[in-house]
């Protein structure tokens, strides 16, 4: 299989996960996939290294997380719906998916989403994820314990895991 | 909650979220792209790391003198910028700006993203300008408008090291956008001005470091100067021979001194090189000749700025998806617009750029039609639209006309432009859909703020809004802008911050247009109710939205 026919088979099976992940990391759904196809596109043009890599996945999501911190320095294009007001609350009552996941996230440090987002969407261990972000092991331990506290207490969340949304 | 109850949690959200699926063929393009674009930046980045050797008496100088972040000119030497930045400028002065910011990176005369422009005088024409929250430095001449009005506001005098005399505006941030910060200075012996703009938490420092960057370059050292793509040859030599730079001209057909219009292709404009540099030069669009114009046909073939024309292929003609759009006929300078069509498809939207920036090689045959957008600011007059990509080139004449709706001294009351009281309005009275009947389009009107004046009133090809108990939600095409809303005779006493998404629409930039059709609606402050119409008011009774039920 030539490199071409290898990349689109990498990047129909990925896609979905990626653009998860990125959601994760708090973008909109269309930050989102912009996030995804950069990272793909990085992806294409470092193929030999990622086709070589032990861990694929984890290769990855390391330039998937570098693309997210790249756009929230640069902020490039900045969507109405985060500027100037960061109380902004959906008042429509319509159930996005992916609005629910910024919503779960949205009171997490980018540190704690960046080890959700690892953890629950691209599936790496503790150990994978200390590697992908540098971080110590421990430090993984303790973003991802105190993430999951918060999410426990937040009253925003409760209606979403009790009230038969999901 | 436990690792196994997260898992349940975010595996469910993550279930109802149903993205649309990439382009793999798109992605590998652009992945090709990519890989030249880094390919020509490790070439750059060895000459560079070349020239970082011959500057060293500068670099080691810096280190010795105790890590003053301001680069010390040394005569001769090209000047070193700060690590992650870049020098830019006009003439002999320049500033560092960061490494990631692009350059003319601009639509209607407003940054579209972090970027180095040079403000022309046709910028401030525009009818419908992009949301400009983006960090950007803007270079000019005192001598352009926009310079000679500036210069008057700049107070405070001061000097380089060097002796050289600064005007300028010293660093400020708006009170009730304390991440706005902006700093505006000018040489006026180099006749140069710089206006700097951030819109970022903790950016403050980044505008200070552009104002201490400033500097004149040393002897044998000029920039880029910035000429209109699509401007006739002679004057585009002109304007680099007189920055002491040389010029080549690469391309096939006639020679140079036809008046093929021309873009600079080796150099981006302002960056930094030494007088005597060869600069490229390569013509722009297409010489047309008769025996190329039956195969496409454009409808209508008067249209105004903003609109979407068709482009018919009687014949099977195989093309791309690029176009481009010279004009107007006589006009100096010739504008180049790079436009990209729908590709007959309706997954894709029309768009244009100022730059050429390659386009996604996309074959489309059969008739059509291919619909491409003629530029918001486009100026009245004869265009030549041509293909950009197909193997047979076509071009057909587009008119561009100027037909803004002119407001009458006396509109009819709640009709666009009119100024009106707000009418005794509940939520009750605006409960259901309506379908948006005309909106007025704001433009610059010569400032640099978010909004202008209203110019132009235009009709959306479809637009809904629709009012329920305390929420409202606007849908354009693809987009749709929501929010909560407490009405009370008439005056919303609430209008919430909006939730806007963009992700029905196809793949691709669309951030834009969404803040555009999002921002629109933040101005509304009222409503003007008359049986089944509606008007949306801003703060000053302006109507600028109508709607009819």
């Amino acid at each position: 299989m030539d490199k071409d026919a290898e990349y689109a088979e990498f990047v129909s099976a990925r896609w979905l996960m990626l653009v998860r992940a990125a959601l994760a990391l708090g973008c909109t759904l269309a930050e989102a996939e912009d996030v995804a196809q950069a990272t793909l596109v990085k992806v294409y043009v470092a193929w030999a290294k990622v086709a070589r890599a032990d861990h694929q996945d984890a290769y990855v999501s390391k330039m998937l997380v570098n693309v997210r911190r790249d756009a929230l320095r640069k902020r490039r294009e900045t969507p109405v719906a985060v500027l100037p007001d960061n109380t902004i609350v959906d008042v429509t009552g319509h159930f996005d998916a992916s609005d629910a996941i910024r919503r779960a996230v949205r009171k997490l440090s980018q540190g704690q989403r960046e080890v959700i987002a690892l953890r629950y969407y691209i599936r790496l261990t503790e150990p994978e994820i200390a590697s992908v972000l540098g971080i110590a092991p421990g430090t993984v331990k303790s973003r991802l314990s105190r993430a999951l506290g918060a999410l426990s207490t937040d009253t925003d969340l409760t209606d979403l895991r009790d009230g038969g949304t999901l | 909650m436990n690792h196994d109850e997260a898992t349940a949690y975010f595996d469910a959200l993550g279930q109802g979220v149903v993205p649309s699926g990439p382009s793999a063929g798109e992605l590998i393009a652009a992945g090709r792209r990519a890989t030249r674009r880094r390919t020509r930046l490790t070439l750059v980045g060895a000459v560079a790391s070349v020239a970082l050797i011959l500057g060293g008496g500068a670099v080691l100088q810096h280190a010795i003198s105790g890590g003053d972040p301001r680069p010390t000119p040394v005569a001769g030497a090209l000047p070193t910028a700060p690590e992650g930045m870049r020098f830019v400028g006009m003439g002999r002065v320049v500033v560092a700006v960061p490494d990631s910011w692009s350059t003319d990176a601009t639509r209607c005369g407003m940054p579209t993203e972090d970027t180095v422009w040079f403000p022309q005088p046709t910028d401030y024409d525009c009818p419908n300008p992009p949301v400009g929250w983006v960090a950007n430095l803007s270079i000019g001449a005192i001598t352009d408008p926009a310079g000679v009005r500036l210069i008057k506001q700049l107070s405070e005098a001061s000097e380089l090291p060097d002796g050289t005399a600064v005007v300028e505006r010293p660093t400020t941030c708006l009170d009730s956008f304390p991440e706005a910060c902006s700093v505006t200075f000018a040489v006026p012996s180099e006749g140069v001005y710089f206006g700097a703009v951030v819109y970022d938490m903790g950016q403050r420092d980044l505008v200070e470091s552009i104002r201490a960057s400033l500097r004149v370059l040393p002897d044998g050292f000029t920039t880029i100067p910035y000429v209109a793509p699509g401007t006739p040859f002679g004057q585009t030599r002109e304007a680099l021979v007189a920055a002491g730079l040389s010029v080549s001209f690469v391309g096939d057909g006639p020679g140079p001194d036809d008046g093929a219009r021309v873009h600079v292709t080796s150099h981006e404009p302002g960056v930094v090189v030494r007088r005597d540099t060869s600069v490229t030069l390569e013509r722009v669009g297409t010489i047309v000749r008769e025996a190329e114009r039956g195969p496409m046909n454009v409808v209508p073939p008067v249209a105004r700025p903003g609109e979407i024309v068709s482009l018919n292929f009687p014949t099977e003609q195989g093309r791309g998806i690029a176009f481009t759009l010279l004009g107007p006929q006589g006009g100096i300078p010739v504008h180049t617009y790079f436009l990209t069509s729908d590709g007959a498809s309706e997954n894709r939207q029309p768009s244009w750029s100022t730059k050429n920036r390659g386009t996604v090689d996309i074959g489309v045959g059969g008739p059509g039609p291919d619909r491409v957008i003629i530029p918001e600011v486009a100026i009245p007059g004869s265009y030549e639209l041509c293909t950009a990509n197909a193997a047979r080139e076509m071009c057909v004449d587009v008119i561009v006309t100027d037909d803004r709706v002119e407001q009458g001294p006396d509109p009819e009351p709640g009709s666009l432009g009119s100024t009106v009281n707000p009418t005794e309005s509940g939520p009750a009275d605006l409960a259901g859909e309506w379908g948006v009947s005309g909106m007025l389009q704001f433009g610059l009107d010569g400032k640099q703020d978010q909004f202008g004046s209203p110019r132009d009133a235009v009709t959306p090809e479809s637009m809904t809004m629709t009012f329920a108990d305390g929420t409202w939600r606007g849908e354009s095409g693809c987009y749709f802008v929501s929010g909560g809303f407490t009405l009370e005779a008439g005056r919303f006493r609430h209008w919430d911050p909006l939730l806007s998404s963009g992700s029905r629409c196809p793949a691709g930039p669309k951030t834009q247009d969404n803040s555009n059709l999002a921002n629109l609606m933040l101005r509304a402050r009222g409503v003007f109710k008359d049986g089944d119409r509606l008007a949306l008011l801003n703060e000053d009774g302006l109507v600028f939205i109508t709607l009819v039920r």
